[in-house]
């Protein structure tokens, strides 16, 4: 019926984009939260407790380590950082959105639509 | 420098109270840092600070988070992984049920001569078939229909790998069955007080669904012949109804059976599925165990002694599945997290 084993790997947006603004620099929970929102204008707003989802599949699987830990006016900040598993993970995620693009593209203008977005 | 605690601090910690507590003592500084650094970026951040609430998408994903934590599909110890299989599996076993019983009424409406040997009544005596079930049109019989095609809704969408609709449906179960607890406890007949414990267990299932089936959990892949097979084990045990073999024999007859093999070291099942069995083995028994009374009421000693066995028999598998689970159950983790590692 149910089959239990371990989820595969594959990557979601937010799971993307996490990992795309930790490529840039080391950061904490608030300025992934920021860095998320400004790279996507602010399409996508991670909920802390999404986010804190998020974190603890990538630290579980390895592409994300904690850095260090910062206390900014009376707040705890832990900060955390690409491992190379990681920088792996997200390069091969590239690769297959940019071979997914390019096959979109191929089509769409083996059908005569010839336009960028409106 | 400690900053003083504001209403809005105060209250996303309370918030955060749903999580589990081991989550709580490793995560809960760095969530409120992040929640509050954000609130402090709002021009209305005084206001919301003496007077805000969290507000409902931060609860929802505080709620996702823990329920995600506390039975994770990859993300955890490995006791913690037993734990979200065992609740995925009682939840599993529960639809399993819900939808053999909604096949039992749909049968009884479409081939009634299939009840003419033995039928057993609303009121859970077996007796002579009387002729067609009459069809009554009050709300209770629209909510049952209801209910029984969101059971079914959900098994199939689990078995298709949709979690996303087994959870609405698993979510539209729990309403419903709300709404028939609710009636029931306002009801004064002894069998309400049955039906409601009744409905209680159905809601747990549906419960363990809801709260176990999440996006860290692996998709089942859809397989015609694992849908047939659960196909057939609902129609077999939706037929179980209109005879003697009541679900709980079956129930029985696979524990006994289970002993045996396990006692001649043929096979062991997993703790997940040991666990999963004894939960499900109490929660009959639990509603055996209204019954019982019942039978007792109405001085129908017959019937009482048949209950009384089947709860012993029930109460016993339970704990000795559990007990055999447990001397497998990995070791507890001090936290399944190593985030400060």
């Amino acid at each position: 019926m149910y089959s239990g084993r371990v989820a595969s790997e594959t990557m979601n947006e937010q799971t993307f984009l996490v990992l795309t603004v930790l490529a840039e620099e080391t950061l904490h929970g608030y300025a992934i939260v920021r860095a998320v929102g400004e790279l996507t204008e602010d399409r996508v707003r991670l909920r802390v407790g999404t986010l804190y989802g998020v974190l603890d599949r990538l630290v579980a699987s390895g592409l994300v380590e904690h850095d260090r830990d910062e206390v900014h006016q009376g707040r705890l900040r832990r900060y955390y950082r690409l491992t190379n598993e990681g920088a792996r993970a997200l390069h091969a995620e590239i690769a297959r959105l940019e071979s997914n693009a390019r096959a979109a593209a191929t089509r769409l203008r083996a059908w005569g639509f010839e336009g960028g977005p409106a | 420098m400690t900053v003083p605690m504001t209403v809005l601090e105060r209250r996303y910690r309370r918030m955060l109270v749903v999580l589990p507590k081991w989550y709580r003592a490793e995560r809960e500084d760095e969530m409120v840092a992040a929640f509050l650094e954000d609130v402090d970026q709002d021009p209305d951040a005084d206001v919301r600070h003496d007077f805000g609430w969290p507000g409902w998408g931060e609860f929802g994903s505080v709620v996702a988070l823990s329920a995600r934590t506390r039975w994770p599909g990859r993300t955890g110890s490995p006791r913690a992984l037993v734990k979200g299989e065992v609740v995925r599996l009682i939840g599993l076993i529960g639809l399993l049920l819900a939808s053999a019983s909604a096949l039992n009424q749909w049968l009884s409406r479409i081939a009634p001569e299939l009840y003419a040997i033995h039928y057993i009544g609303a009121d859970g005596y077996m007796g002579a078939y009387q002729g067609p079930i009459p069809v009554i049109w009050d709300w209770r019989f629209v909510l049952d229909a209801f209910l029984d095609g969101a059971a079914v809704l959900a098994l199939l969408a689990l078995l298709f790998g949709a979690w996303r609709l087994a959870k609405a449906g698993a979510a539209v179960l729990l309403l419903t069955l709300l709404a028939f607890m609710a009636d029931d406890l306002a009801g004064e007949e002894f069998v309400l007080v049955n039906a409601f414990l009744f409905h209680l267990i159905c809601a747990l299932y549906a419960l363990c669904v809801l709260v176990g089936f999440h996006s860290d959990v692996e998709p089942v892949k859809p397989k015609w012949w694992l849908v047939a097979l659960v196909g057939i084990a609902a129609l077999w045990m939706s037929l179980g109804w209109t005879t003697f073999l009541m679900i709980d024999v079956y129930v029985l007859v696979g524990a006994v059976a289970y002993v045996i093999v396990h006692q001649r070291r043929l096979w062991r099942a997993p703790a997940t599925g040991l666990l999963a069995v004894a939960a499900v083995c109490a929660l009959m028994a639990l509603e055996r165990l209204a019954w019982m009374t019942a039978h007792l009421l109405y001085g129908d000693l017959v019937s009482l002694a048949f209950a009384v066995a089947q709860v012993a028999v029930l109460v016993v598998m339970a704990l000795w599945l559990r007990a055999q689970a447990v001397k497998v159950l990995p070791p507890e983790a001090r936290s399944p997290l190593s985030v400060a590692s």
